[in-house]
């Protein structure tokens, strides 16, 4: 009987990977490359359900930043240089009637260039400029709605729980952003910020936005987080923690 | 029978050279957009045809005497231009210019879209009967960007001072090139950082594939 060739080894091998999990390959991933940020990796994806859903354009910035002829959306400062079109959804805000920072009626465009994926109004491959290299079909434009569709619930496909990764247009319910960062407002229970940033988290007009807590190019801290929250470590950057709070004792 | 050897031992060498040649194709600006003369033969009366290729932009003698571009045989960007610079951008920590600087005012002498494609310094052979007919870069649509206009807020920031120092999510230049590919141009990221005006291989002018975003990350570390 003859040995196996080369070719049949490396065929083998690949079929006994299997649906891993990016949380398995990627743990902690720290560039852009390793994260679901990646969006060439579902676009690359022959599992029947993901064919078709999302175009490879071949390159990983480009879903979101382009070199040149960046769409006209962001006033200063533009964030850099964003690959999509406004999100117009009707957004109910976050609400809380303990909330004294005065919040914006709608989310300001810093937020928004989030929004324009997280919301689920735009399909993920739909990006302005399209690679100078890439010559397939026009963008599928199946929005994150789609993936969460899936990948949640008690049998989240391929091992992937991206439950609440979709941002409704009703906003109620999330942390308040586009928020004019004010520790006066409520004294006692926020850390002063200095220099545009609260302990280094930086403020966008001098207002919260989600970039304020997130960054999205690594996961080292999951979700995105620009530090470690253990231990609520993030979330006591801006809020303090006054002992006559019982409820913030653990 | 005897086996070759000489002539096998010199095919491999030759295959081994060629193996180990550096990766950047040969230049290949006959075929390109940057051709203005086939331009201009296929747009017939928009632009002149001076018959020659470089001429467009390059000319042997008497070219202009900044050193932003060799030979330059057109003027520079004029501007005034909007930059994409640390007022603009919350992000940039690197220093940017007031004005592009070097030889990113060379490519904006076409790409700004104020100045004809065919106007420029010295004709062919001194042949003043070529007159440039004035067109100049079309408008941006659909996929095609090529005109940047002299707003650059919505374009890749140049004349920057590149910095590992100011930045640390950045790579550092081995000499004066980024990844000992991407030139600086006294020490700034410059068009010509990215793109090789002579060479259409990587589409567009790219000084290397952008596959997987190689280009992009060349620089960032992201």
């Amino acid at each position: 009987m003859s040995r196996p060739s080369w070719r049949t080894l490396v065929v083998v091998c690949h079929g006994l990977a299997g649906p891993a999990t990016l949380a398995a390959q990627w743990p902690n991933g720290t560039i852009v490359q390793h994260t679901p940020h990646n969006l060439t990796r579902p676009a690359a994806s022959t599992a029947p359900d993901m064919i078709g859903r999302i175009r490879n354009y071949g390159e990983i910035c480009v879903y979101c930043h382009t070199p040149h002829g960046g769409p006209d959306w962001l006033g200063a400062p533009r964030s850099p240089i964003w690959n999509r079109d406004r999100p117009n959804s009707s957004y109910r805000m976050p609400e809380f009637s303990s909330q004294r920072m005065l919040q914006d009626p709608a989310p300001s465009d810093r937020s928004r260039v989030c929004l324009s994926c997280h919301d689920g109004s735009i399909g993920l491959d739909l990006v302005t400029n399209r690679p100078n290299s890439y010559s397939g079909p026009t963008p599928a434009n199946h929005s994150i709605e789609e993936c969460e569709g899936c990948h949640s619930g008690g049998n989240p496909a391929g091992g992937i729980d991206w439950e609440g990764v979709w941002f409704r247009p009703d906003l109620r319910n999330q942390h308040p952003f586009s928020v004019i960062y004010d520790p006066s407002r409520r004294p006692g229970a926020f850390q002063s910020a200095i220099g545009g940033t609260v302990g280094g988290l930086p403020l966008f007009d001098g207002k919260v936005e989600c970039a304020t807590c997130h960054q999205p190019h690594s996961e080292q801290f999951k979700y995105f987080l620009r530090r470690s929250n253990v231990g609520g470590t993030l979330c006591l950057v801006c809020h303090t923690s006054p002992p006559s709070a019982p409820v913030h004792q653990r | 029978m005897s086996i070759p050897v000489r002539p096998l031992l010199s095919a491999l060498a030759a295959a081994l050279i060629v193996a180990s040649a550096p990766l950047a194709a040969q230049d290949n600006v006959v075929n390109s957009k940057h051709n203005i003369s086939q331009r201009a033969q296929s747009t017939p009366g928009t632009l002149q045809n001076y018959g020659e290729v470089c001429v467009y932009c390059h000319t042997p003698h008497g070219g202009a005497s900044s050193t932003n571009a060799p030979l330059w045989n057109r003027s520079f960007g004029s501007g005034p231009y909007n930059m994409y610079d640390n007022a603009w951008s919350s992000t940039i920590d690197m220093q940017v210019a007031s004005q592009p600087q070097g030889v990113s005012l060379a490519c904006l002498s076409c790409h700004d879209g104020t100045v004809g494609l065919d106007v420029i310094t010295n004709r062919p052979n001194r042949d003043t009967s070529l007159t440039p007919l004035g067109a100049t870069m079309p408008a941006n649509s659909g996929q095609r960007f090529a005109n940047l206009g002299t707003d650059l807020r919505n374009d890749h920031p140049v004349s920057v001072t590149y910095s590992t120092t100011a930045d640390q999510a950045f790579n550092a230049p081995v000499g004066t090139r980024i990844g000992g590919q991407l030139p600086l141009y006294s020490g700034r990221v410059e068009c010509g950082t990215c793109h090789n005006p002579h060479n259409v291989t990587n589409v567009p002018f790219l000084r290397l594939s952008n596959a997987n975003s190689a280009l992009c990350t060349t620089c960032h570390i992201k």
